[in-house]
């Protein structure tokens, strides 16, 4: 048990040495690491929110891409664990949300109705900026360890390092590039999300599952087949048809 | 966080709306928004593929010399940004002579020290580029830099509008065309992306078009545009072309 985690934290790490390769996507590598939060930490879901130049978190990739789930990272944007972890740069961690439904009352609800009973964010540092939060979300009771928490920080740092090597940008532009590319990223896999949705007839969670797969087997950046399906092209027109072309 | 001068800019950037496109480019906003973000001149050109840029919003005066110069020498901080749709920040023209050679020493002829390139995109909507400049070397402080990319946001949506209606696809004086707003970020909730790609495919038109027909559809129905997004994706509405929607 304890070589398994080891081994997949290894992995994680290993993966974040893959950022420096060419055909890299920075949003494809962030759902990995969400999924390794996942399988390596006591939470049951996971997910990355990335602050914009306006300072607001935005959610750009989590564990189980669930409308559900993203909503909570949404609601967010103007109070929750994240932004206060954002805010100060500290670990928020073992909040329950019964007893802190006062401090953040619409998150609190929402998480709650969803199943979740405990809560945990960790700051994303590049030096002394913070450039985003991880959540992580508990649906049993107990405490995050010591050790959950340390890797789980370390975990952070890999998505930290995964953004700001995905490309070589000059100095001075390189933090907001970086975080803009991101952003943008997450920005066309929605669209893309909505397209297929709507050309398959089937829900955007999904139309993200169909991506992501599509992506994988063909071995294909998930951005760029995001873009392709935002954009119509006829490099997707497979995806977008489906397999047996149905009436509509 | 915008700061507040850039909110009176932003404020302004709603006067210009009533302006069809080819008012001129000078503008109240423009001359606002070169001041609150401590440059000489800045410009916003409409265009992103070979053909070139055709300058849309700004100043005119050095903005053209500007684009004119990357234009003829395919090259240049906005031709870059555009391209890979990040800011391309350049603080001291003088380092950045490797990278751009030509651009650079056309630079030194117009007195421009310092470059500030942004793309104008929403995802995969791309409209063209924004491009700020100054007389002196200096970076764009950690407030400015906010608040220029609050401004490229707000230019987006102000070039798509104002494409969208000299295309046709909505009326300039229509009730139903959005409502000033450019500064209000909700573009950034997930459904309303999703939800453009939903119009996209059910009124076959690009994204760029699907995002105005939006936001058109939810000033004139007094609705916040996350509602109206919801009610697509959840597919309890959906756009007809020839009614434009049907509740």
């Amino acid at each position: 048990m304890r070589l398994t985690r080891e081994r997949q934290l290894a992995e994680a790490f290993v993966e974040a040495a893959d950022t420096l390769v060419d055909d890299f996507d920075v949003i494809d590598f962030l759902h990995t690491v969400t999924g390794h939060c996942v399988q390596l930490l006591d939470v049951d879901a996971a997910g990355l929110m990335l602050a914009d130049q306006r300072g607001q978190l935005r959610a750009t990739a989590a564990s189980t891409e669930n409308a559900r789930l993203l909503e909570l990272f949404e609601l967010q944007t103007d109070a929750g664990p994240c932004v206060d972890c954002f805010r100060t740069g500290t670990p928020v961690v073992n909040v329950d949300l019964q007893a802190n439904e006062h401090r953040w009352r619409r998150f609190a609800e929402a998480a709650r109705a969803t199943g979740f009973i405990a809560v945990h964010a960790l700051p994303l540092r590049l030096r002394t900026t913070v450039i985003g939060a991880l959540n992580l979300f508990c649906a049993r009771p107990g405490v995050l360890s010591q050790t959950d928490a340390r890797t789980g920080q370390a975990l952070a740092d890999v998505a930290t390092i995964g953004i700001l090597a995905q490309r070589s940008a000059h100095q001075a532009e390189l933090l907001s590039a970086q975080l803009q590319h991101a952003l943008t990223s997450r920005v066309i896999i929605e669209q893309a999300k909505g397209v297929l949705a709507e050309r398959r007839q089937i829900t955007v969670d999904q139309a993200f599952m169909l991506l992501r797969d599509h992506a994988r087997a063909h071995n294909l950046p998930l951005s760029e087949l995001a873009r392709d399906v935002a954009e119509g092209s006829s490099t997707a027109s497979e995806l977008l048809r489906g397999p047996d072309p149905t009436p509509r | 966080m915008v700061s507040d001068r850039m909110s009176v800019v932003l404020a302004l950037l709603d006067g210009d709306r009533g302006r069809g496109l080819n008012a001129g480019l000078s503008s109240a906003a423009a001359d606002a928004a070169a001041l609150a973000l401590g440059i000489d001149g800045i410009s916003a050109g409409v265009g992103t593929g070979p053909e070139g840029v055709v300058l849309a919003w700004g100043q005119e005066t050095i903005g053209v010399e500007l684009e004119d110069v990357q234009f003829t020498l395919g090259q240049g901080p906005g031709i870059d940004a555009v391209a890979a749709g990040v800011p391309v920040l350049v603080p001291d023209l003088g380092g950045a002579a490797a990278r751009w050679p030509a651009f650079v020493s056309a630079c030194g002829g117009l007195g421009v020290r310092a470059v500030f390139a942004f793309p104008l995109r929403i995802g995969a909507i791309s409209v063209g580029g924004l491009l700020a400049h100054r007389r002196s070397p200096g970076p764009l402080a950690d407030g400015e830099l906010a608040d220029a990319l609050a401004l490229a946001d707000a230019i987006t949506l102000f070039l798509l509008h104002r494409q969208s209606a000299g295309a046709g696809a909505i009326a300039d004086d229509d009730p139903t065309s959005p409502r000033p707003g450019w500064a209000r970020p909700a573009t950034y909730r997930a459904e309303v992306h999703q939800a453009t790609g939903i119009i996209s495919v059910q009124l076959e038109v690009g994204l760029a078009e699907a995002l105005v027909r939006l936001r058109a559809y939810a000033y004139g129905n007094d609705l916040l545009i996350t509602e109206v997004a919801a009610n697509l994706v959840a597919g309890r509405l959906r756009f007809d072309n020839r009614n434009r929607y049907r509740p």
